[in-house]
């Protein structure tokens, strides 16, 4: 980024303010800037900021590229090494790339240093996309992601994982104030692929409650949803899960009410099923 | 005789405006960076480093800076 004074009156002198983020650089960084002036003897001014910035964990990548054809094992390494005086230690905690690529950590020198060798397998599909996260001790970088992708020329493209399993989007709390107003939701993991479910945003606080029961650890989820007696007589909003899958990383529950009192009753058209306004958003 | 002096008389005149008007000068402007390159040297990722330029005009018509662009 750049901001300048437009125009130096003879004898004056103008500022060239330039500013750069090192978030995300490590080592040797430097920056350029080309100033552009009306002075024929000086139509272009290169201006240069460098910089060396320290990092508590060095990586001699973040990134790790495998390349190989049909019948070989493409294998890459990368190393991690600490920056501070005080002893390292990486856990591996996500990786999303089982058999399709393998990895093994070596501690080179304890606390130090550490080399990871990322290599292709015979499953390994045509092309690939994924990522190791590593947790540290150090409170100054907590976690390490390492992002892998792939391309194997004559292998056959990766069977999409079939996605989550969801019995219905729509949640309609529908019935008479005083009784238990209530609806579930099922959701089923992909096969092989457990699912975690974080909820992220809900709208409908104080006025729905919600609970998420694991029927099957990390494959079968029931969302239970109750209206409050302190809901009102129509209200609607969402419940936001965040996933671990790449693929939907996120499912969006609509949830919709309608209580009435006793005496009212309900509505010929309330009877006969849900209003067509809720209708048809899957 | 009077005619051709009134003639000379004009070329006279003519050809010292002409080299009045070569010999005065164009006025241009002269940047002078005293300083092209900054090094901030050990610093922590994730601040952002800020610097100021000094540019010069050491010539006699303002200074334009018409583009700046980083990369």
């Amino acid at each position: 980024m750049a901001s300048y004074d437009k125009a130096v009156p003879p004898g004056g002198e103008g500022k060239v303010i330039l500013k750069i983020n090192t978030k995300g650089y490590q080592g040797a960084f430097s920056k350029v800037a080309r100033v552009q002036t009306d002075d024929p003897a000086n139509e272009q001014i290169q201006l240069t900021m460098k910089a060396d910035v320290k990092v508590p964990i060095h990586l001699s990548s973040s990134f790790v590229y495998l390349m190989g054809g049909k019948d070989e094992t493409a294998t890459r390494e990368l190393e991690i090494r600490a920056e501070l005086d005080k002893p390292l230690t990486l856990e591996p905690v996500f990786f999303d790339l089982d058999k399709i690529v393998q990895y093994k950590m070596e501690e080179i020198e304890k606390g130090k240093t550490f080399k990871l060798t990322f290599s292709t397998t015979p499953e390994t599909p045509a092309s690939f996309n994924g990522v190791l996260k590593l947790k540290t001790n150090y409170p100054e970088r907590p976690e390490i992601p390492i992002r892998i992708r792939g391309r194997i020329a004559g292998r056959q493209p990766a069977v999409a994982a079939p996605p989550v399993k969801i019995s219905k989007r729509f949640v309609l709390l529908r019935g008479e104030a005083g009784n238990e107003i209530s609806d579930s939701i099922d959701i089923d993991a992909a096969p092989d692929k457990p699912l975690t479910l974080t909820p992220a945003n809900f709208s409908l606080e104080g006025k729905v409650a919600y609970r998420i029961e694991e029927l099957e650890k990390d494959k079968k989820f029931r969302l239970h949803f109750k209206a409050s007696s302190e809901a009102p007589e129509r209200f609607g909003g969402f419940l936001l899960l965040k996933t671990n899958y790449a693929e939907m990383p996120q499912i969006v529950i609509q949830i919709r009410g309608m209580t009435t009192s006793k005496t009212e009753g309900l509505s010929p058209e309330g009877r006969q099923g849900p209003p067509k306004r809720l209708q048809g958003k899957e | 005789m009077r005619r051709v002096w009134m003639v000379f008389m004009l070329l006279l005149f003519m050809g010292s405006g002409i080299a009045s008007a070569g010999a005065q000068e164009i006025k241009r402007p002269k940047a002078v960076v005293p300083e092209r390159e900054f090094d901030f040297k050990d610093v922590d990722e994730g601040l952002v480093l800020e610097h100021a330029f000094v540019i010069r005009n050491e010539g006699e018509a303002h200074l334009n800076i018409l583009d700046v662009k980083t990369g």
